[in-house]
């Protein structure tokens, strides 16, 4: 750390966002998530200022992973706020009691209703805010290459976390998110979860079981 | 012993018409009512440009000091005074307008200079009056007082004098009546103004002696009274006050008597500090030379920077935040559009203000051109105090503040709409689809409930309405198949039943049955069977 000088800002190691690809074996602080999942990730936990994508099916609990996740962050984020985004599609919306059983201090959580046509805009505002810490949107909605890579560039600046929970089709996507976790089994209410990484940097292959 | 600053604010409704136009600066200008002059009338409804018809004439209220120099002279009547100086700009006299440059005034005397500030009067004319006891240990001594009260007056772009006495009628009338500089009397101020106001202000236990010189309407005394000091040929308070005392009542009135033993400090004048309306109010045209309004954003942007930086700056010498907002556009010949809000948590920095108002700007309809551009602050609150996060976790990132988290939701409602940002809560009702609210961020802050989470199982989505299905039950209730979307899912779990009894209001169908049902691979539903009818419906996904 002392040797990071502005002089040596040009190397690779010290400038890791001039680095092509995800960057999760960079050198900044991790964030704690959940430990069934931290330990899987080099460096113990979760990048600041990325986006993570939960892929699966409907009804298979990913939004219910991303909103544990999100408790977990939450703890360790202090101030920031965590953002809900809740696309409005006139028919079902997201239950805030199941945002209480996730662990999370609904005192710190905002939760956003846009139009759909207003989601990446929104998406891209929240997650460039310094004042959140981790933003959780579910959406089914295609996300365009180029917008995805919007998305992570937000994130970069805001400094907190994406939890982006799309279709399981979406994995063959190109993506900005620098971990992309496919559900491989969906969990009942208190059985675990099995997801396999599909994109990550420094991260061995298999299937991990996480309770959520 | 009470020492009482007097503020004489003589050019007042020019001032505050200047301060909302920058451009008339320098410039001659008069102010027209069809009232007499300093009368409490509303103003003139109709622009100087169609005066009257056979109505009431317009006269000069005001003039700058540009215009008096020209000749223009307070009562004259429009047209004379356009005939003496053809290139007079014109505008009618709002009370309105004097009365909040006032109220912005008192705000900024009792942030910077004492806590009990008292607007006054004197035939027509404003002042502030500041309570100037036991001030040394803040301002210095009381000629460092004057200067710092003056400087800030000219600051804000208001013209003052000032005189300090032992009470407040006598340093109103040393404010205004510094010999050889009343307002009417030189159009042009003498050169030599500097230190020789300082010597305007009596010293403590000579307020008798510094008065004497003074006409008698340096004092609030009635025009009746006045006309019989001016009839018994006494140009004076010398002469007054020499008059014998018991006679006093019987010629000129017992409000004389009662104003004389007020200025002399004979009797008690408190100053009595007014309570302030939590509104902070600053306007700015954005006219052209021809009196045309603008429709370019940039313009705007522009006027709001401007407007932001001075709210920006009153709320932060109170040490409050702005907690409900609202900007005004005059446009020419059309209504005012008005678009007010208010803010998550209180902000008060100019450039939060900024980010947050431009993006109502920009949703404004700017087909019809601007004239004039109003922000206001109409709820305050004190500002949070910050406390930088010890261990910041991202780091390289720069720590958040509140105000940054008002400033995203400000925007965010301006975008989406107030009830599409909203902080959630639970509620204690047994009923799922009641156990939750769901608030606007900007609603006034409501306590955190302290209900505990629902001891089952629930689903991350829930539907707006239940949705019939079909459900093939294993003896016992227990569901076996899911019939949705003409898709059969075969169950391989549930749990269940928990058994919910809304109140008995909704009638006896509404106790129901909730299971928790699971496929094979994975995906999780919530349903419930409605003991009423037997019916079986979707209510969650666990998505």
């Amino acid at each position: 750390m002392i040797a990071r000088t502005p002089k040596k800002s040009s190397s690779p190691r010290a400038a890791p966002e001039l680095r092509r690809g995800s960057s999760l074996e960079s050198g900044a602080a991790r964030l704690r998530a959940l430990p069934a999942l931290d330990r899987h990730l080099p460096g113990g936990g979760l990048e600041p200022g990325t986006v993570v994508e939960v892929l699966a099916d409907r009804g298979q609990g990913a939004l219910r992973l991303a909103l544990r996740l999100a408790a977990g962050l939450q703890a360790g984020c202090g101030r920031r706020a965590v953002v809900v985004v809740d696309p409005l599609d006139g028919r079902e919306s997201i239950y805030p009691p199941a945002l209480a059983q996730a662990g999370l201090d609904l005192a710190r959580v905002v939760v956003l209703r846009p139009r759909p046509a207003d989601l990446l805009p929104c998406l891209d505002e929240v997650l460039r805010s310094p004042a959140v810490g981790v933003v959780v949107a579910s959406t089914r909605a295609p996300l365009p290459a180029a917008a995805s890579h919007r998305l992570r560039h937000a994130a970069r600046e805001g400094g907190g976390v994406g939890l982006l929970v799309r279709p399981s089709a979406a994995r063959s996507e190109v993506s900005g998110a620098a971990l992309r976790l496919l559900v491989r089994e969906g969990g009942a209410p208190g059985r675990p979860l099995v997801v396999e990484p599909v994109r990550a940097r420094g991260v061995r292959s298999g299937a991990w079981s996480i309770s959520a | 012993m009470t020492r009482v600053l007097a503020l004489a604010l003589p050019e007042l409704a020019i001032d505050a018409v200047r301060r909302a136009a920058p451009r008339l600066v320098g410039r001659p200008l008069a102010l027209v009512t069809t009232g007499k002059p300093g009368a409490r009338r509303p103003a003139a409804k109709k622009r100087p440009a169609k005066k009257g018809k056979g109505t009431q004439t317009l006269r000069v209220a005001a003039a700058s000091v540009e215009a008096r120099r020209a000749g223009v002279r307070v009562g004259m009547t429009y047209a004379h005074a356009l005939a003496v100086a053809p290139d007079l700009v014109v505008r009618d006299h709002a009370h309105a307008d004097d009365d909040a440059a006032l109220l912005g005034l008192l705000r900024w005397g009792m942030t910077t200079l004492s806590p009990r500030v008292a607007p006054a009067e004197l035939h027509g004319r404003h002042a502030l009056l500041v309570d100037a006891t036991g001030l040394e240990p803040i301002h210095g001594d009381e000629a460092a007082l004057l200067r710092v009260a003056r400087a800030g007056l000219e600051a804000l772009g208001f013209t003052s004098r000032g005189a300090i006495a032992d009470t407040p009628l006598a340093a109103l009338a040393l404010a205004y009546h510094v010999p050889e500089r009343g307002p009417e009397r030189g159009p042009d101020r003498s050169p030599d103004c500097g230190p020789e106001r300082d010597a305007s202000s009596a010293p403590p236990g000579e307020t008798r002696a510094a008065l004497g010189p003074l006409p008698p309407r340096a004092l609030p005394l009635d025009p009746a009274a006045l006309d019989a000091l001016a009839r018994l040929g006494i140009d004076t308070l010398d002469g007054l006050l020499k008059l014998p005392r018991p006679g006093l009542p019987a010629r000129l009135g017992e409000a004389t008597l009662d104003v004389l033993d007020r200025a002399l400090g004979l009797r008690d004048d408190p100053l009595v500090a007014t309570p302030l309306p939590d509104v902070v109010r600053e306007r700015l045209e954005t006219v052209n030379d021809e009196q045309r309004g603008t429709d370019r954003l940039v313009d705007l942007a522009f006027a709001l920077e401007v407007l932001a930086e001075r709210v920006a700056r009153r709320l932060d010498a109170e040490a409050r935040g702005a907690r409900a907002l609202s900007l005004t556009l005059a446009r020419d010949g059309a209504r005012d559009v008005r678009s007010a809000f208010r803010l998550a948590s209180p902000v008060s920095g100019a450039r939060t203000l900024v980010r947050v108002l431009h993006r109502r700007l920009e949703r404004q309809d700017l087909s019809v051109p601007v004239t004039s551009l109003a922000l206001e602050v109409t709820e305050t609150a004190p500002l949070v105090v910050q406390q930088e996060e010890l261990f910041d976790v991202a780091a390289g990132a720069r720590p958040a503040s509140h105000e940054d988290l008002a400033c995203l939701l400000a925007r965010l409602e301006g975008t989406l709409g107030p009830r599409q940002v909203l902080r959630v809560d639970l509620v204690a009702d047994h009923r799922p689809e009641r156990a939750h609210t769901a608030r606007p961020v900007s609603a006034p802050d409501a306590p955190p409930s302290t209900v505990a989470r629902p001891a089952g199982p629930r689903p991350t989505r829930l539907l707006e309405r239940p949705a019939p299905v079909g459900v093939d039950t294993h003896e016992g209730d227990a569901p076996r198949v899911l019939r949705q979307d003409h898709e059969a899912v075969a169950l391989t779990d549930a749990v269940g039943p928990e058994r919910i009894e809304a109140g008995f209001w909704d009638g006896p169908e509404a106790g129901r049955d909730y299971w928790v049902v699971a496929a094979e691979d994975g995906r999780a539903w919530w349903v419930f069977k409605e003991l009423g009818t037997g019916g079986w419906f979707l209510h969650g996904v666990f998505d």
